[in-house]
């Protein structure tokens, strides 16, 4: 197979890979848990990050025009829009699957939506008019062409506008730290049985299992950070965390009991945990919430 | 200190475990003691017992005498054992016919009103090569910091509510729950001057206290899930005592004559 065709088999098989998840799954998971929420939340004045954004960038009010970058099925864009963070929104994604459900959804509950389908690795963003919000939840660490997709973040981005970015920067392909992985299992070998049934012991993923699964997962890690940073002017940078949590219970997860008060214990004084070793610096946050505004000069940035 | 806390089978099980043993006799039997059993023991601060019998029924010692500044005590000792093995008596300047081979003492004290002189007549009772051992708070008077009881108070605030107790949480609480400790760290300081081959080490045990304290009557031991939360607590707050962000309560000394 030639080294082109090889790159089309791979991002054929991530569309497929999240065309699946938001068709026939909805997307749930250990970042669900309302603990986690709570402690994020913790983080942006009490609210969740899109009406903090709101109230603190756009005076309370809705933005104009946001850009949904990574929407998936659109769950995010539609709870934004209940909450009043924006207008109207134009959604963009790679999953054809995940585009279908946010259309219909997004009619359903009156969100007044557009959803495109976009390659962000190559394809230009929607640039009709300018967005004064721009969110990513989730979305760039799936980006090879990271610096691309930014740039083009940037170039549609209104001059007084903010982009908004909740996602993963922790090691790229999850390839954790020695620590990381000593804290996870320690803490592994105390969790219940039918709690580490799905992963009993945390190792570094192999790049064939993620070629298997989601080509796309985590591609790039940290660079997300830095690549932001090369663009815009970070307003903002609030570390969520995840570091251990994520490693922990992102297959464990679904085994966690919702209303079972001592399994959501165990869950809560993981989440607990992550934050005193993130506060003392033993652990960096693998999740975090950047607020950026484009640079005022760079001379180097060309017109648009 | 709820001596129920320091009774129950799971508390310090982390310790115990990382040093290589199920639970305090086994570890002084397997570490200190050679593997064999001693002749005779004192108890410092003896309260009612409870320890005596439990080290007495582990093969730690063949008898023991124990001594209490509180008489109540020592007549419940008393009358929970078997004299042929177990002697108590109150106060703290007994008279000992013969020196003997252990010397222990657990949290009860730190709240002796002079604990320096149990520590000087732990001394004066051993043996030449005779062991002298704390288990207890080793802490200062005033429990710990205010940064670290509010990390302890997360930990609390962790347990989910259907578990604990709605008095259980804010500062003010731990400061309660921390409040007559007594002065541990005194007693660690009088056994590293007056022993020889002293050895510290961390048990931790203020934060699984927290929580013991908040969950109280709430978890169930037969249930794997409960079980779970002490220890993961214990597990934590090692790692966090080895990180130096929390510093520990309870101390193991253990010194030689």
């Amino acid at each position: 197979m030639t080294q082109a065709n090889e790159a089309a088999a791979l991002a054929q098989k991530a569309e497929d890979f999240w065309a699946n998840l938001q068709t026939a799954d909805p997307l749930r998971g250990y970042w669900a848990n309302p603990y986690l929420a709570e402690i994020g939340e913790g983080k942006t004045g009490g609210k969740w990050y899109l009406e903090y954004v709101r109230d603190k960038y756009f005076g309370g009010k809705p933005a104009k025009h946001a850009l949904s970058v990574g929407c998936g099925a659109g769950e995010v864009d539609r709870a934004a829009y209940a909450r009043g963070v924006f207008d109207k929104i134009t959604g963009i994604d790679f999953s054809t699957g995940g585009l279908e459900v946010a259309r219909k959804a997004a009619a359903e509950a009156g969100v007044p939506a557009t959803y495109i389908r976009k390659d962000f690795n190559q394809d230009t963003l929607p640039d009709a008019e300018r967005f004064d919000l721009i969110f990513d939840y989730a979305s760039s660490h799936h980006i090879a062409n990271l610096e691309h997709l930014i740039k083009e973040i940037e170039r549609v981005l209104a001059d007084d506008g903010v982009f908004v970015l909740y996602g993963y920067c922790g090691p790229a392909r999850m390839q954790w730290p020695t620590r990381v992985i000593d804290l996870v299992n320690k803490m592994l070998s105390r969790m219940p049985e039918r709690l580490r049934t799905a992963m009993p012991v945390l190792g570094r993923p192999s790049l064939w299992e993620f070629m298997a699964g989601d080509p796309s997962e985590a591609v790039r890690g940290p660079e997300v950070v830095d690549v932001i940073r090369s663009v815009f002017d970070v307003v903002e940078d609030i570390d969520i965390g995840y570091t251990l949590s994520h490693p922990m219970f992102s297959q464990n997860a679904y085994s966690l009991d919702p209303n079972s008060p001592s399994e959501q214990t165990l869950f809560r004084e993981v989440c607990e945990y992550e934050q005193i070793l993130m506060e003392n610096n033993i652990i960096g946050a693998d999740t975090k919430v950047m607020v950026c505004r484009r640079r005022p000069v760079d001379h180097f940035r060309p017109a648009r | 200190m709820d001596v129920e806390y320091l009774q129950d089978p799971l508390s310090f099980r982390q310790f115990y475990e990382v040093n290589g043993s199920s639970n305090l006799p086994s570890l002084l039997i397997d570490r200190y003691l050679g593997g064999s059993t001693v002749d005779r023991a004192l108890s410092l601060m003896c309260g009612d017992g409870w320890l005596d019998r439990q080290l007495h029924a582990a093969g730690v010692f063949r008898s023991v005498i124990g001594i209490d500044e509180d008489e109540n005590l020592v007549e419940t000792a008393t009358a929970h054992s078997d004299r042929s093995a177990f002697n108590y008596a109150a106060g703290a300047d007994v008279a000992l016919e013969n020196p003997v081979d252990l010397v222990f003492a657990s949290s009860r004290l730190a709240l002796a009103e002079n604990a320096d002189r149990f520590v000087k007549r732990a001394h004066s009772s051993l043996k030449d090569g005779g062991l002298f051992v704390y288990v207890g708070y080793g802490g200062p008077a005033k429990g710990p910091r205010a940064d670290e009881r509010e990390k302890i108070g997360r930990f609390v605030r962790g347990i989910h509510p259907a578990l604990r107790d709605p008095e259980a949480s804010g500062d003010e609480y731990l400061r309660a729950l921390f409040a007559g400790l007594g002065a541990g760290n005194r007693i660690v300081d009088a056994i590293e001057n007056r022993f020889s081959d002293v050895e510290v080490l961390d048990m931790g045990g203020l934060m699984p206290y927290a929580g013991w304290k908040a969950s109280k009557g709430s978890l169930s031991y037969d249930r794997d899930d409960h079980v779970a939360i002490p220890l993961l607590l214990q597990l934590m707050e090692l790692q966090l005592l080895e990180y130096r962000i929390l510093s520990s309560g309870f101390k193991f000394v253990v010194g030689r004559k």
